[in-house]
């Protein structure tokens, strides 16, 4: 049975790893029905994004509706989302290490693994809005030509592709020794999460940089960009890791303590205001002292010379977030855990709009010389959105389903690893 | 591998944002003050061609030769024995020949610039008469500005060389652009407007963009 | 992960060599060849590649003859896709020459023969009417772009409009340039930003960039008939570009570095174009800077555009 580890047996150290390996790999794919069903149904959805793409590789982009109006679209839109919903993930660690809240350890896993899944799906979307996926390797530093430090994609390469390795590895480390069942070395991994702790705030911050930093865009180009992104990450990270709490009690049967979600409900009771508060701030500055800058802005929430597709979007997530808001401060969100994951929804569709689409697809309307040219994801756009939004689940899954075998082997969720 | 790869090794990274942005800078600031280093004289240039306004005009006189030619007379056919009277300033006012000219050019008469005493040339302001192959002139006594930017190559439009030691260029006189009767440039139906993809969401027909919308 | 398909017995006995085992094989069987299916198209797509596009170096990194040798096999290509010789050449930019380009706003008509002419020099799409000058019609009063339509279709020029024909501003300072993750696009030492067709990897963060809307993506490959290909092409400019790549205005680099006027100056039939060397103080652009009141778009993003707009008036 499982191995009991002890400093000798030079071979059972070399087999150790790959054993892990198997355990994990025979996690992944064994379960109950209702898992087989979720992955085949997941399964399905990815192949059809896959067959999604690469019809747009062997068609052109053409068969996407975007324009040289609107460039980017619904892949870029998601892309943005993740990486807030990535950093968010971290949420997790900073009480449980920066303020030693030992309840958390534990749990940080989840969120670490969120940000494993979400940074692969950041990636995937990154490639789908590439018109010369062949050429990948022209981004490989070294390899290919990398404009840095000048170009802030570059940037967003190292930093996305570092909070992945970082993560992997904090969250290999510390599954392998408790596979291990063995105390884990404070060195190998508590520098790492400090790291990956400011690292996550450089995720957003410089996706946040992307747009920003684009002159002759003035609805990007602003210097509350980057806050704002954070402020919305860090609702929809701690409301992903609810979510998921309450489906793994209800489906998988397990128990988290109530500390931790008392800590990520504190968490968003200060985020979900704080965002609310620095859109109100930009929306001051860009309708009080109007002009042409505004244009933007005005066509998101109002509408411009009659075009307005995006207007019922952006309104819902504005009242989505500020109904969540309010669930969020009523006491009954610590007392009713249904009531409380609704929230949780719904401020994750908001966010998933307003940092979305809704942060996008405006920049891009008017046009840098005032044409209008309204855009609508194209159905090959929506497949292949669906397929990685799959994907990502499938891999979230799957890692959790593994994070959860390992961490249950000593019976109980939620003690302390012994650090 | 290449000189950027010494800054990315170094890994340091608000060192090499530095570095970079300094190196671009001064860049820059090399371009724009490196001279034009071309000794004018012992350039040979390519020669600037003016098109001609042309020789006087022949007048058609509605019938044509037994081959089909048409028949064309010279301006001192008729008008070295028919003098003009008065001082004519539109079409309107004529009772015979040149009945449908367009004339609009200010408040010129036709002896502003045609000679009455020499209608195969000009006449200037001054009196003087001067060819039809002089025409700019002409034009220039009041179109000083225009005349100006022409001289300065900012009016008028050319082909061929912008740089006139590697080949010729050609030029437009006045007259290829505008008619001398009637100077202003006449309206034109523009090329046909860009077709982008969905740009019909604006402005173009709606079939047109459900065909551009089916694949 | 593992494709190991045999985990073994340590497991708390869970899996083990049963029936569940093969189905689960079979299962990731089916998956396997679903994905094979689903992402055929990608390796029809792939047919069509040559080993040496795919590994083609960047322009600036290849030598002389490397550079031949990538010349020789576009030529060639264009005879398979297209059945037309065509020569694809390098144009260097020349010692002493810096490109400026003015436009006369005072007597632009928005007849869009700049337009028709860039189209049909620079091998544009025919479907689309692609071209990288877009003439505004605009409203007098003020250089309001908002007022501004791109897409009119009546007899020019109207009284109470003028005209302002954008294309590539050549920026001193260019955010595309600035922004490209690659080095796909770069400014060259006469001014001119050029793109290596064959380096860049489509992700359109120049056309983000841009503020003057010069970019242009290809979303297919340009379709245009074998006899209407202009045969005197550029590396860096007109030759037919592929599918997912940026493409921009070079000033006709083909023509300009050769000396020739820009195809969108020959065509304009009121003279609105100046162009010339901004380091030759006897050329005709010089004398527009220096006797015109002119401006450039968007002076307040500090882009620095080597385009420059005058009135007469």
């Amino acid at each position: 049975m499982s191995v009991i580890a002890d400093e000798g047996g030079f071979t059972r150290k070399v087999t150790s790893y790959p054993r892990f390996l198997l355990h994990s790999f025979g996690q992944a794919t064994s379960g109950s029905p209702l898992f087989y069903a979720w992955m085949t149904l997941l399964t399905a959805l990815a192949l059809v994004g896959a067959n999604a793409w690469a019809n747009q590789v062997a068609n052109g982009m053409q068969i996407t509706n975007m324009t040289d109006h609107v460039s980017w679209g619904l892949y870029i839109a998601n892309f943005t989302f993740f990486v807030g919903l990535a950093a968010g993930g971290v949420m997790m660690v900073i009480p449980a290490y920066l303020y030693h809240d030992e309840d958390m350890h534990d749990m940080t896993i989840v969120g670490e693994l969120l940000a494993i899944a979400s940074i692969i799906v950041c990636l995937l979307f990154v490639t789908v809005d590439l018109g010369r996926p062949d050429r990948f390797w022209h981004l490989f530093p070294f390899i290919g030509r990398f404009n840095f430090p000048i170009s802030m994609l570059t940037w967003d390469v190292i930093v996305l592709n570092g909070y992945l390795l970082l993560n992997m590895h904090i969250c290999g480390y510390l599954l392998y020794i408790r596979f291990l069942r063995q105390k884990p070395n404070p060195t190998w991994y508590k520098p790492f999460v400090f790291v990956s702790i400011v690292w996550a705030i450089s995720i957003h911050t410089i996706t946040a940089f992307l747009y920003c930093g684009l002159g002759g865009r003035p609805l990007w180009n602003s210097a509350v960009l980057a806050p704002r992104f954070l402020a919305s990450a860090f609702v929809s990270g701690p409301a992903f890791i609810l979510i998921t709490f309450h489906v793994l009690e209800k489906l998988a049967g397990l128990r988290f303590g109530e500390g931790a979600r008392r800590t990520l409900l504190n968490i968003i009771r200060v985020t979900c205001l704080l965002n609310i508060f620095l859109l109100l701030c930009e929306l001051f500055t860009e309708f009080y002292s109007g002009g042409s800058h505004t244009a933007s802005a005005r066509y998101l929430f109002f509408g411009l010379h009659g075009h307005n597709s995006l207007v019922p979007w952006i309104w819902s997530a504005v009242l989505l977030n500020v109904a969540a808001a309010v669930m969020f401060l009523l006491p009954q969100a610590t007392r009713n855990r249904s009531f409380l994951t609704a929230a949780c929804l719904m401020t994750f569709a908001g966010i998933w709009i307003e940092k979305g689409m809704g942060l996008i697809v405006p920049g891009f309307i008017p046009s840098t010389l005032h044409e209008v040219v309204e855009y609508l994801p194209s159905v090959t756009e929506w497949k292949i959105t669906v397929g990685i939004w799959a994907f990502g689940l499938m891999v979230y899954t799957l890692i959790l389903k593994i994070a959860v075998s390992v961490l249950a082997d000593r019976g109980t969720t939620g003690d302390p690893p012994g650090t | 591998m290449r000189r950027k790869t010494a800054f990315q090794i170094t890994g340091i990274v608000s060192l090499s944002l530095l570095t970079g942005v300094l190196s671009q800078a001064i860049g820059t600031s090399q371009q724009s003050t490196e001279p034009a280093n071309k000794p004018k004289e012992a350039i040979q240039r390519f020669p600037v061609h003016t098109r001609s306004p042309g020789p006087s005009p022949a007048i058609e006189t509605g019938f044509t030769t037994g081959s089909g030619e048409p028949v064309t007379a010279d301006c001192s056919t008729c008008h070295a024995t028919r003098t003009n009277a008065v001082p004519v300033r539109s079409a309107a006012e004529l009772e015979s020949f040149h009945l449908g000219l367009n004339f609009e050019h200010g408040q010129l008469v036709c002896a502003s610039c045609h000679d009455p005493g020499n209608n195969e040339e000009l006449r200037l302001a001054d009196g003087t008469h001067t060819p039809w192959a002089n025409a700019m002139q002409l034009c220039a006594q009041c179109h000083g500005p225009q005349a100006r930017d022409y001289e300065n190559g900012s009016h008028g439009g050319m082909t061929g060389y912008w740089d006139t030691t590697l080949g010729p260029r050609t030029r437009n006189s006045c007259v290829q652009c505008h008619d001398p009767h009637s100077p202003a440039f006449p309206q034109m139906y523009p090329a046909p407007p860009p077709r982008d993809r969905h740009i019909s969401i604006r402005s173009q027909n709606a079939s047109d963009h459900n065909e551009r919308h089916s694949e | 992960m593992s494709t190991d398909s045999k985990p073994p017995k340590h497991d708390s006995g869970k899996i083990g060599f049963d029936r569940r085992t093969a189905l689960k094989g079979g299962a990731a069987m089916l998956g396997m060849a679903a994905l094979a299916k689903a992402i055929a198209p990608i390796t029809e797509w792939t047919s069509d590649m040559s080993v040496d596009e795919f590994l083609q170096k960047h322009y600036k990194e290849l030598k002389p003859g490397e550079l031949q040798t990538v010349l020789a096999r576009l030529e060639r290509e264009a005879v398979e896709d297209h059945g037309v010789d065509v020569s694809i050449n390098d144009y260097r930019p020349k010692e002493g020459v810096k490109f400026g380009y003015a436009l006369n706003l005072s007597i632009c008509i928005g007849c869009r023969k700049c337009a028709e002419a860039c189209h049909i020099e620079n091998n544009h799409d025919r479907e689309t009417n692609q071209s990288y000058i877009r003439v505004f019609e605009m409203e007098k009063g003020g250089i309001d772009f908002e007022k501004g339509d791109a897409n009119y279709n009546h007899p020019v020029p109207q009284k109470d409009k003028f005209y302002m024909p954008v294309q590539c501003q050549q920026c001193e300072n260019p955010p595309c340039v600035h922004v490209c993750p690659v080095e796909a696009t770069w400014k060259e030492q006469d001014g001119i930003v050029v793109v290596d067709y064959n380096w860049c990897i489509g992700c359109r963060y120049c056309e983000a960039a841009c503020p003057y809307h010069a970019r242009r993506f290809n979303w297919k490959k340009p379709e245009i008939p074998s006899q209407d290909i202009n045969p005197d092409q550029g590396y860096l400019s007109n030759r037919v570009r592929p599918a997912g790549v940026m493409e921009k205005c070079t000033f006709c680099l083909h023509r300009t570095r050769k000396g020739k006027l820009p195809a969108c100056l020959e065509a304009c039939p009121t003279g609105a174009r100046v162009f010339g060397n901004l380091l030759d103080p006897e050329s005709e652009i010089r004398w527009v800077l220096e006797n015109k009141r002119v401006f450039v778009l968007k002076e307040e993003l500090g882009t620095k555009p080597q385009f420059f707009y005058f009135f007469d008036e």
